[in-house]
């Protein structure tokens, strides 16, 4: 197949289109998870190398849905090897300015323990709150990503709403 | 109760995206408990993650790929019905391509009252109980053995690399054994029948030997006790038994077998019941678990409606 002309992946501006709009959610989505950034980063990299050969392969409206399979792959083998539990996602809030300080204070110690907490949610239901809250995707469009149901995107994130409502009524 | 406490509800997803009819809304956003999920979704309003800086990370990648296969393209004039077979011809590679590669996921699904046998590749077996359903991708099965499962089943893993079920509320991995795994609502039950089995998420990692069970519930491992086993779980053969359940539990497991609606106080708590029913006879394995329970109910097998009043 020596067509010089064929949009496939393999050629390099397409490809730079490709990772430049995937990217940036990839590498974010991949942070939900395993809440480590730099490793993030390093896995983004790895699917996109993997797209990268096998790119006469992947038809380019399906690269997005292919690096994020490689992306899962890579994070189920890595899970094994190490722990998670103890990382921490690197949340930036935007400031808010013209409060009373006071109510900051108070505001931002809610903030902080609604954080951690959503650092504790499993990570099926952290993925789906944050994509949906971070990355303002619907459900359908996460379902669509993740390959489950609406229905179970939408389960996901009920569940994970009631469990930080119990940190929520405790302050 | 609360409506979006109820089993299986999405009512807090609907909300958070704006799904609600303006009254719902309302109603709920005035209560006590829904200015506590106002107050914590106004929380998580202004959350971002510093954004990567995609055209430094792609002059990074850059030159560690586009080195490789690269070839010198010669650009040569086709006879339009030679240009005509080559455009066929990519399109039917592109067809196949897409045919090998797009995800291939196997669903197998239970109804009310079902059970299934299903055999994976490399002859694993898992039984599904009523209402439940597993997801595979057969195609990546060599390079990890991944099951997704929703509701209740057991497990007869053959000796092999890493066997992973996902689950909701953990993950339980084991290399070859039995077991069984119970996930309704925001319960997680697991029994080790042979071998070794771990389950484990961010909070929580537990190691079951046979005769061990383990109760995950909101992300936490709420009890273990050990038990004497059968060869298998007692379901496989129509029983469903119940160890330390609750009202609730045995209440959706009638709903599973029979499809049975049913209505109760949910101030009436009632847990660590011990018993069983057989799925052979709806009308017996109602009066079984109630009588056995000590309940007060008036039961309709017409309507498959089940009221239950209060204990005796």
């Amino acid at each position: 197949m020596s067509n010089s002309e064929a949009p496939d992946v393999c050629n390099e501006k397409v490809f730079e289109f490709h990772f430049k709009s995937i990217a940036p959610l990839l590498r974010n989505w991949l942070i939900f998870k395993f809440k480590d950034e730099e490793t993030s980063e390093d896995m983004m990299m790895e699917a996109f190398s993997v797209l990268w050969e096998k790119c006469k392969e992947v038809l380019p409206h399906q690269a997005k849905a292919f690096v994020f399979r490689v992306a899962q792959n890579q994070f189920l083998s890595r899970i094994k090897k190490e722990k998670t539990a103890q990382s921490h996602i690197p949340f930036i809030s935007k400031t808010k300015d013209n409060e009373d300080p006071g109510y900051i204070m108070e505001y931002n110690e809610f903030e902080n323990t609604i954080q951690d907490a959503i650092n504790q949610l499993p990570e099926g239901q952290r993925e789906v709150f944050l994509l949906n809250r971070i990355e303002k995707k619907t459900y359908s469009e996460i379902a669509e990503l993740l390959e489950v149901s609406v229905k179970a995107v939408e389960k996901r994130m009920h569940k994970a709403l009631l469990k930080l409502r119990e940190v929520a009524k405790n302050i | 109760m609360n409506h979006w406490e109820e089993e299986n509800s999405v009512f807090l997803a609907k909300w958070a995206n704006n799904e609600l009819t303006d009254q719902e809304r309302s109603e709920f956003e005035n209560s006590e408990e829904g200015k506590t999920f106002l107050k914590l979704i106004k929380a998580t309003d202004n959350l971002q993650l510093s954004p990567l800086n995609v055209d430094q990370a792609f002059e990074e990648f850059k030159p560690r790929h586009f080195t490789k296969h690269q070839k010198p393209t010669k650009v040569f004039r086709l006879s339009p019905v030679v240009r005509m077979a080559i455009a066929a011809s990519v399109l039917a590679i592109f067809t196949i391509t897409y045919l090998i590669t797009r995800p291939d996921y196997t669903v197998v699904t239970t109804g009310f009252g079902e059970s299934q046998a299903v055999t994976l590749p490399g002859g694993s077996v898992i039984t599904l109980n009523a209402n439940s359903s597993i997801k595979y991708e057969a195609d990546e099965w060599e390079e990890g053995r991944n099951v997704e499962l929703e509701g209740e089943a057991f497990f007869d893993v053959v000796k092999g690399n890493d066997f992973v079920v996902h689950t909701d509320e953990g993950n339980i991995k084991v290399l070859g054994t039995s077991f069984n795994i119970r996930t309704r609502d925001d319960d997680l039950d697991v029994v080790c029948y042979t071998g070794k089995v771990n389950v484990s998420d961010n909070n929580y990692s537990v190691d079951l030997t046979p005769g061990n069970l383990v109760r995950v519930h909101d992300g936490k491992v709420l009890r273990e006790w050990t038990k004497t086993l059968t060869q298998q779980p007692l379901w496989i053969s129509g029983t469903i038994e119940f160890d330390n359940a609750s009202l609730t539990t045995v209440l959706e497991e009638l709903k599973n077998q029979f499809n049975i609606n049913y209505e109760y106080d949910q101030n009436l708590a009632i847990d660590g019941f011990v018993g069983a029913f057989s799925i052979t006879n709806m009308e017996n394995a109602v009066q079984t678990v109630m009588t056995a329970m000590d309940i007060r109910y008036t039961f309709d097998a017409g309507q498959k409606r089940l009221v239950i009043l209060g204990m005796n």
